[in-house]
Order: structure tokens, then C-alpha cells, then sequence
């Protein structure tokens, strides 16, 4: 298992160093410094002290060791639209609010994904089951930013204007944009959920019903134990293992849904600086953000992982899985 | 204390329905051993699933029958009260050690939770032993099964022992609440020789310990031989010959009976006589033939067979035969011919 | 001896005890009832019988279609007309007019025509650079298999869409830039499944039971690898073209992708949210074909899978 784990670490280690180089490189292929871009009307002498700051006046290798070097202290740059704000500075602001979105989503996704792929596997072929179907294949096919658009029309602006008309209130249970209270928080979780909904909900019935036909689950139910136990106890419980190593996955499908969903509620959180950043040519802080991203992706992604191994006792010495 | 009366079982595929137990009629006595032999898809494991009622409840019909253990039909119990009779009254073994078990709990938990379900309760409901009692329990039974360092490997996950070891986990599992009966489904099928000869040893060892019955289920006549006391040769969903195994194989009536017998290799074999392989397949039981099952392979059919299921003929105590040959009508030369007969079929 | 019990029920025909002999029919043991099918004829004929991958299947050929003939029959996608901009569904214009008055049905045939190009066209490109990336790597086997492989387990955790956005800021955007970035990584995944199988071609037993029976290289191919591989790479080549489809989307909605006067399922969405909530049918004609189009897809792949796995038929 040390041996999985250490080798785990190492790849996610190489991961992240390709994508900061491959970041540094592109960035540097685009024509200018990122302080000339033809979008800023800065004087040439202001501009040189600028470049000369960030040792953009060094050979090129020169500059990656002072990237590198600058991203070991946590030092991700500054921002060229947001003036004098650091990368650093907008991450911390911006980040637990995208956290506290994802994590909302995420409880969300996983509760009802779960239910919904356990009651399915219990009564296949019944109503819950195509119900379950239908949920899945529609959360996968129809994206967030349709989603999104729908339920603002229908609930945000339709329903409140009904609720007006009876009413005579401007209250809205579901505000169309910002982050504010509980209320605000309900449309965008359940728009940016509706993805791993889907595919929690698809993993865990089949998982399900894999398990449902094993040796071992009749070798429980001859023992004569209920079948609640039988059917939490060792359906469900080995059930879950692989759908757990699909969670670690779901956190990079809900960053780029966040990217989505915070612009589509005008979400101050990080997906919003990031899309913004690439619309508005601020080269650093959509360096800064990728990397960003790439990190806490890749190392989410590998704890999950990690703890899979800790979970399933037949992923032995060499992270082989055994029956 | 076993009795099964005319089981009718089938199961629904998208092929149709399978009809694949035809009317069993069985008895398996006290404190004894008795197989049910027969080739896969004969209906066997079936049967046996039945009584236990394991069978997937959403493609499975028991079409009519009774299974009467000590005189109570289960096919009549609430499933409340089958959990009673599952592992306290019958424990079951399966043929592949390797998926039988839970992979992701100890081996531990999983006999102790059998004991843990069926221990006994006080006036108020609440049970007599503890958790860690249970496990001590457990450990004993590994130590029973004959399983060495018990202590230490109750802790450890299925994937860390062997086939062989596991089945004794099995048996340990379908033992631990001392039950009347053992249905062992195809126990040793999965397992190298040398360890089928062991764990046949350990069950008998357990059987007669615990004065328990064991019905086992086989498609192979050798491991009958010297373990069961009856057999019951199925073929075709139903049961064609039934007797002590003495008479079974000094006897035997039903030429699917003799075929097979022919068909094991024995020690004291004449040189001379090549192992015979039975030609042709078994009916499909989608469609199964409106006669004998066995007619269409038959070196000795004739046209009643191929029109009309032969009754049970009773030759002496205790042994029975669904044949033809041994009607009363049937003339005596046909009978007396039919090894020759079977011979040159081969 | 005696008759334990003899049953006659009503209706059974009459018994006649005719204790003539009769041959073995060996044949009549083995007519076998079922039909008995080939690999591929189970499969079509599961598939064939699976109503929502087959309405899914008809609605992609449908869509492509559309996508192809279209645009000839519609060709002014990019016609402005500022005297009648905004205008809602009528006769003249069936889906309405945008922001710069243009034909918001015409635009719709040419998106569709952009959109599924470029699922399509990244997609056969990923499917031939992971058969042959994977292929190469099974084929070959040691040191070079094993570097190959960590260089994929590297592509594979970095995250596509950050790929996407990256490629998309430093490059020009367009269809080809768009088609590039979905390249660049795609193909990793289908790389790593061609070369599990050709792997477990290379080990497994019963490939080896062929070779022994003195199956030829040809028909170890055609029998064995071709079943086992074409199969999975079907239904994820399936599969992953509405992922190429969304990403398109996606990355035009948050307005890099594909930039107008072009037109593509994704920046008419955009388009539509800006109007958003007025101007529905500027959001909800490409939502509803983007939408259908991904649902056809994926019970079609559904389908697939289901139908080329013998264990599923039964």
C-alpha cells in the first residue's frame, strides 16, 4: 500500500509541474509581456520599471526558476485589472466562497445521488428505478448554464412574479444572483449538484446491482439475519467502495461547474475571477488561478484516492484490487 | 425431518419459462447423509435453494409443493419466520469460496454475526451473550474448522486466505448455531482434489459431532461414493433414481444411473473398459420433452418413453427408479438385454 | 415391485404402454430450442429492441442531417437587418430574429453544423491517436509500456477543462483552435483502454487456447480482438462526443470558444442568456437541441454498451 500510495504522490507531484510550466510556457508564447498587450495605455517608462519589477527583463529560464521560486512562497503574482491586488489576495477572498458553494453541491449530489441509486438498485425495474433513470440521464445530458437559465426563468422570475401578484411582496424565495443568506445559496447548489447527481446516482445502481447478485449476499441471507442488515450491511457497504473513488473525480467537474454556475448568479467567488480573467486578458491572474486550480484538483483528487485505500481492505501491498 | 413433496420451481428468462424443478419428491432422513447428483442445469442447486427459499424471489415461481422440515412446510413461513430456520435450523455452504464471502468484512464478523442473530434471548427480548462473546465464539468454531493460528486470523479479510481455507470459514459460518440440517451446494467443486478430500472429512467430522444431516449437492459420483449414505440421481428437473448409495452403485436401474456410474474412473477398473462419456445434452427445460427426460440420449428407449413420464417403481426398501423398463408389462427380454444393449452404445 | 404412484391427470393423453424399442435420437437431444446467435447478431438484435437507444440513434442521424443539409438550403446565417431585430417567432422568421436582426432558424442550422463538426471531427482524431498510442504501448510492452503509462497517468490528472480555457486564452479562438485543445488530452483515456486490451489479449488464456488450437494471427484478430476491443471502443467513442459538444458549449457561453458572426449551439446560447429573460427563443432553440442531441447520444452509447455486453442479454 506504501508503495500505491508514495507512487500516487509522485504522479500528482509531475502532474502539477506540467501544468505550472505548461502555463509558464504559453503565457510567455503569447505576443507582449503581460503588461503590453495593447489593452493598457501605460506610459513606455512606467512600463519598463513595471517588467524590470517582475523580472520580466531576464532571460526566459531565468524568469521560470523566479516563477517557480515565487510559487514555493505562495506568491501567485499580481493582478493587471483588479490594480494592486495579488493572485494570493483574490484566492483567499474568493476561494471559501467557491468552497462553500462546492461543499453545498457536493453534500447535495452525494445524498441524493446515493438515495436514489440504492432505492433504484432495491426495486429495479419498478417505478423508482425508471424515475431514477430518467434523473440521471437528463442531469447528464442537459448542462448547468441550460439548467441554470431555466430555473432562474421558472422560479427566479416567473414564480416570484406570481408570488408578487398574490402577495403584494418583493420577496424572493429564490433570488436570481449573489451570495448572500440560506435562499440565495438553494438555486445555484442545485444547479451545480445536478451533475454529480446524475452520476452518482448511475455508478451507485449499477454498484448496486452488482453486488445485489454476489455470492455473498446470498451467503448473508442464509445466515437468517434481517434484511435490512443484509441489505446495509453488506449490499450497500461494498456498494459504495467504488463509488467513492468516483467523489474524488466529482471535485473537477464541480470547479468547472462553479465556472458556470457563479457567473450565471453573479457568485463572487473564484470561477468568477477566473472566466473574467480569461475575458479580459489579465494574463497573470489566469495564470495564477489555473495553477490554482490544477493543484487543488489533482491534490483532492489523490487524498480521495488515498483514503479509498485505507477504506478497502483488498487493495493490498501492490495496489492491486483482490476478490 | 426433511421432506419434499412434489416441487415444481421455474424461473422466468427472456427465453421463457425454465421448468426447472419437475415435481422432486425427496425424503433426507435424520443424522445422516444423503447427495443429489446430477449434471448442471438439472435442476439440483434449485431444489436446494428452495428450501432455504433463497431462490430471487423476482424471476423464481414455486409452482406447487411442500417442503416439510420436521413437519412445518416453509414454503408457508413469513419471511420473518424463515430467518428463524435460515442458519439456526439449516446452514448452507456454496460452491465458490472465493465470492462466498463479504470481502470487506473480517472473518471474524461474519461468523460471529450469525451466532450474534440467533443467541439466545432473556424474557426481555435482549440477547444472553455480548458482542465480544459472540467473536470468542467465532474464534472457537475457527478452531473447530481446524483453521491454526484462529486468534489472530478472526481479524483478517477473506482475501488473505486460501480457497480451501475459505471454505472452512463457510463451514464454520453455516455450523456456528448448531443446525439440524447442512445443504452443501457443489462444496467441493471449486476446490483442488487434495482439498476436497479434507473438507468432505471436516464435514462429516462436524455432521457427526453435532448429530446434524447434510444433504449434498454434486454432479460428481466419486465424492458420493464413500461419503453419502443415500443418493438421489436427477435428471431433467426430476428426481430418476433414488436409494441407499450401496444400492446405487452395486444396482443400478435407470440407465442415465449406469451411465454415469461408467463414466468415473475406479481403481480396481478392468483395462479393457474405456471410460464412456454420456452422448447428447440434456432436454432444454424451456420445452422439456412430454416423456421421459432421459428418452431422446437412451440407448434402451422405447415409444412409451418417448410419450409418457415413467411413474416411480419402488425395487426393494428404499430404493426407486422412474423407468420404464421396470414396469411390470415391460417384457422381461428387454430388461435382461439392456447391458448389452448400453455396452454397444459406447 | 410396485407402483409408488402414477399419475394421470385430466387432459394427459391416454396412456398406452407400447414398449416397442426405439433408436437413440441424439439430434432430438440437441435441437435447441433458444435461438443460438453470433456475438454481433445478439448484439444488433438487443440493440434493435432497445426503444431509447434506437429513438436516440434515428435523432443523431436526424441531426447530422440536418447539420449537413442545412446550411445549403440556408446560407444567409450572418445577414443582419437592424429594421428587425429581436423579433419574436413568426412566419418570416420561424424562430425569431437576434440582437443584429439576423435569422435565428438559419443561424441554428449552421450552429448545429459547427457544433457537431467539431464533436465529430475531435473525436475521430482522439479515437485514432489513442488506438495508436494504446496499441503501441500493449504491443510493445516493458520499459516502454511502463514510461508510456505514467506519462498517461500524468495527461489524465490534469484537468481538461483547464486545458481548454488555457489553449483558448493563449491561441486564436475558432473552430480549429477548439478542435486542437479537445486533442491535446482527450485521447488519454481511450489510450489507456486499447492498451488494457491488447495487453489482456497478450495474457489471456483463452488467446492462448486459440494459438494452441492453431488459430491463425488473422483469426485470433477477427475471433478474439476484435470482439472484446471494438466493442468498448464504440460506445466510448459514443460517449465522448457529447462531452467534445458540451465543452464547445461551454467554452463559448463563458465567451471563449467559437466568436460570432459564426454561429455554434454554444455562442447562441450566450446570446440568448444576454437578452435573458426576454428574447426566450433566443436561449431555448439551441438549448433544446443541444440538450436533445447530448440525450440522444448518451442512450444511444447507454444502448450500445448494454447490447455489446453478453452478460447484460442473457
Amino acid at each position: 500500500m506504501k508503495k500505491y500510495i508514495l507512487g500516487r504522490v509522485l504522479v500528482a507531484f509531475v502532474t502539477i509541474f506540467v501544468v505550472i510550466t505548461l502555463t509558464f510556457i504559453l503565457m510567455r508564447l503569447i505576443p507582449g509581456t503581460p503588461f503590453n498587450t495593447g489593452n493598457t495605455n501605460m506610459d513606455p517608462e512606467a512600463l519598463a520599471q513595471l517588467e524590470a519589477n517582475y523580472g520580466l527583463d531576464q532571460p526566459i529560464f531565468r524568469q521560470y526558476l523566479i516563477y517557480l521560486n515565487n510559487l514555493l512562497h505562495g506568491n501567485f503574482g499580481t493582478s493587471i485589472t483588479y490594480t494592486n491586488r495579488s493572485v494570493t489576495e483574490i484566492i483567499l477572498r474568493s476561494f471559501p466562497v467557491s468552497l462553500d458553494l462546492g461543499l453545498r453541491a457536493m453534500i447535495f449530489g452525494v445524498v441524493a445521488g446515493l438515495l436514489l441509486g440504492i432505492e433504484a438498485a432495491l426495486h429495479h425495474n419498478q417505478f423508482i428505478d425508471r424515475f431514477s433513470t430518467v434523473v440521471a440521464i437528463v442531469g447528464i445530458s442537459v448542462p448547468s448554464f441550460v439548467l441554470g437559465t431555466l430555473l432562474q426563468l421558472v422560479l427566479g422570475v416567473w414564480f416570484s412574479g406570481w408570488i408578487k401578484d398574490i402577495f403584494h411582496t418583493d420577496f424572493q424565495l429564490f433570488p436570481l444572483a449573489r451570495w448572500e443568506s440560506f435562499r440565495y445559496t438553494i438555486l445555484p447548489s442545485f444547479v451545480l449538484a445536478l451533475g454529480s447527481i446524475a452520476s452518482i446516482t448511475r455508478m451507485m445502481r449499477s454498484s448496486m446491482l452488482d453486488v445485489i447478485s454476489q455470492d455473498y449476499v446470498k451467503t448473508a441471507r442464509s445466515k437468517g439475519i434481517s434484511e435490512r442488515t443484509v441489505v446495509w450491511k453488506h449490499e450497500i457497504r461494498n456498494a459504495l467502495l467504488p463509488v467513492v473513488t468516483i467523489i474524488g473525480r466529482m471535485v473537477g467537474g464541480l470547479c468547472t461547474g462553479s465556472f458556470v454556475v457563479e457567473n450565471l448568479f453573479a457568485i463572487p467567488g473564484l470561477g468568477k475571477y477566473y472566466v473574467n480573467s480569461v475575458t479580459a486578458r489579465d494574463y497573470t491572474l489566469t495564470m495564477g488561478l489555473t495553477i490554482f486550480y490544477a493543484i487543488f484538483i489533482v491534490s483532492s483528487t489523490l487524498l480521495v484516492d488515498i483514503v479509498y485505500c485505507f477504506v478497502d481492505p483488498r487493495i493490498s501491498l501492490t495496489g492491486r484490487r483482490k476478490r | 425431518m426433511l421432506e419434499i413433496k412434489d416441487l415444481r420451481v421455474s424461473f422466468h428468462t427472456y427465453s421463457g419459462e425454465v421448468q426447472a424443478v419437475r415435481g422432486v419428491n425427496l425424503t433426507v432422513p435424520d443424522h445422516d447423509i444423503t447427495a443429489l447428483v446430477g449434471e448442471s442445469g438439472c435442476g439440483k442447486s434449485m431444489t436446494a435453494q428452495t428450501i432455504v427459499r433463497l431462490h430471487d424471489p423476482a424471476i423464481t415461481e414455486i409452482k406447487s409443493g411442500q417442503i416439510l422440515l420436521d413437519g412445518v412446510d416453509v414454503l408457508q413461513l413469513s419471511d420473518r419466520e424463515m430467518q428463524q430456520v435460515r442458519g439456526k435450523e439449516v446452514g448452507m455452504i456454496f460452491q465458490d469460496p472465493m465470492t462466498s464471502l463479504n470481502p470487506t468484512m473480517t472473518v471474524g464478523a461474519q461468523i460471529a454475526e450469525v451466532i450474534w442473530q440467533h443467541a439466545e434471548r432473556d424474557a426481555q427480548g435482549k440477547r444472553t451473550i455480548t458482542r465480544s462473546q459472540a467473536m470468542e465464539q467465532a474464534e472457537q468454531l475457527l478452531r473447530e474448522v481446524k483453521l491454526p493460528d484462529p486468534e489472530k486470523r478472526i481479524r483478517q479479510y477473506p482475501h488473505e486466505f486460501s480457497g480451501g481455507q475459505r471454505q472452512r470459514i463457510m463451514i464454520a459460518i453455516a455450523m456456528a448455531c448448531h443446525p439440524k440440517l447442512l445443504i452443501a451446494d457443489e462444496p467441493t467443486t471449486a476446490l483442488d482434489v487434495t482439498v476436497q478430500a479434507q473438507i468432505l472429512e471436516l464435514m462429516r467430522n462436524m455432521q457427526q459431532q453435532r448429530q446434524a444431516s447434510i444433504i449434498i449437492i454434486t454432479h460428481d459420483l466419486g465424492v458420493v461414493a464413500n461419503f453419502a449414505r443415500h443418493v438421489s440421481v436427477m435428471y431433467g428437473g426430476m428426481i430418476v433414481e433414488s436409494g441407499e448409495t450401496r444400492q446405487i452403485f452395486e444396482h443400478p436401474e435407470h440407465p442415465y444411473t449406469h451411465a454415469l456410474l461408467r463414466a468415473i474412473p475406479t481403481k480396481g477398473m478392468d483395462k479393457k473398459r474405456e471410460l464412456t462419456v454420456i452422448e447428447g445434452v440434456p432436454p432444454d427445460l424451456v420445452k422439456p420433452p412430454e416423456g421421459c427426460p432421459f428418452a431422446d440420449r437412451c440407448p434402451c428407449a422405447m415409444r412409451v418413453c418417448k410419450a409418457h413420464l415413467p411413474p416411480d417403481f419402488e425395487m426393494e426398501a428404499g430404493h426407486s427408479c422412474r423407468c420404464w423398463l421396470l414396469d411390470p408389462d415391460c417384457p422381461r427380454e428387454l430388461r435382461e438385454k439392456r447391458r448389452d444393449i448400453e455396452d454397444a452404445a459406447t | 415391485m410396485s407402483v409408488l404412484q402414477e399419475r394421470s391427470l385430466p387432459g394427459e393423453k391416454e396412456l398406452v404402454k407400447d414398449f416397442t424399442p426405439v433408436p437413440r435420437d441424439l439430434a432430438a437431444s440437441q435441437r435447441i430450442n433458444r435461438l443460438s446467435l453470433t456475438y454481433w447478431q445478439g448484439a444488433m438484435m438487443t440493440l434493435r429492441k432497445n426503444k431509447a437507444a434506437m429513438t436516440g440513434l434515428v435523432f443523431i442521424i436526424l441531426v447530422v442531417l440536418v447539420g449537413i443539409i442545412g446550411p445549403i438550403l440556408y446560407p444567409n446565417y450572418q445577414k443582419t437587418n437592424l429594421l428587425a431585430t429581436l423579433q419574436a417567432p413568426s412566419e418570416k422568421h420561424w424562430l425569431g430574429t437576434d440582437l443584429l436582426g439576423r435569422d435565428t432558424f438559419t443561424r441554428l442550422l449552421w450552429g448545429t453544423r459547427t457544433s457537431l463538426m467539431i464533436g465529430f471531427v475531435a473525436e475521430t482524431i482522439n479515437l485514432v491517436l489513442g488506438i495508436l498510442y494504446g496499441g503501441i504501448s500493449g504491443y510493445v510492452g516493458g520499459k516502454v509500456d511502463v514510461i508510456m503509462m505514467r506519462i498517461i497517468d500524468v495527461i489524465v490528472s490534469i484537468p481538461q477543462m483547464i486545458i481548454l480555457i488555457l489553449l483558448q486564452t493563449v491561441m486564436s479562438n475558432g473552430v480549429g483552435t477548439l478542435i486542437f485543445s479537445l486533442c491535446v488530452t482527450g485521447w488519454a483515456g481511450l489510450a489507456r483502454m486499447v492498451r488494457g486490451q491488447v495487453m489482456a489479449l497478450r495474457e489471456n488464456e483463452y488467446v492462448f487456447a486459440a494459438q494452441v488450437l492453431g488459430a491463425s494471427r488473422w483469426e485470433i484478430l477477427r475471433r478474439h480482438l476484435l470482439p472484446n476491443t471494438v466493442g468498448p471502443i464504440l460506445v466510448n467513442y459514443t460517449m465522448s462526443i457529447p462531452g467534445a459538444i458540451g465543452a464547445e458549449a461551454f467554452l463559448s457561453y463563458i465567451g471563449l470558444g467559437i466568436p460570432v458572426p459564426a454561429a455554434s449551439w454554444g455562442n447562441m446560447l450566450q446570446e440568448g442568456a444576454n437578452q435573458f429573460p426576454g428574447s426566450l427563443w433566443l436561449f431555448f432553440s439551441p438549448a433544446i437541441i443541444f440538450a436533445l442531441t447530448i440525450l440522444a447520444f448518451n442512450l444511444f452509447g447507454d444502448g450500445l454498451r448494454d447490447a455489446l455486453d453478453p452478460k447484460m442479454r442473457k
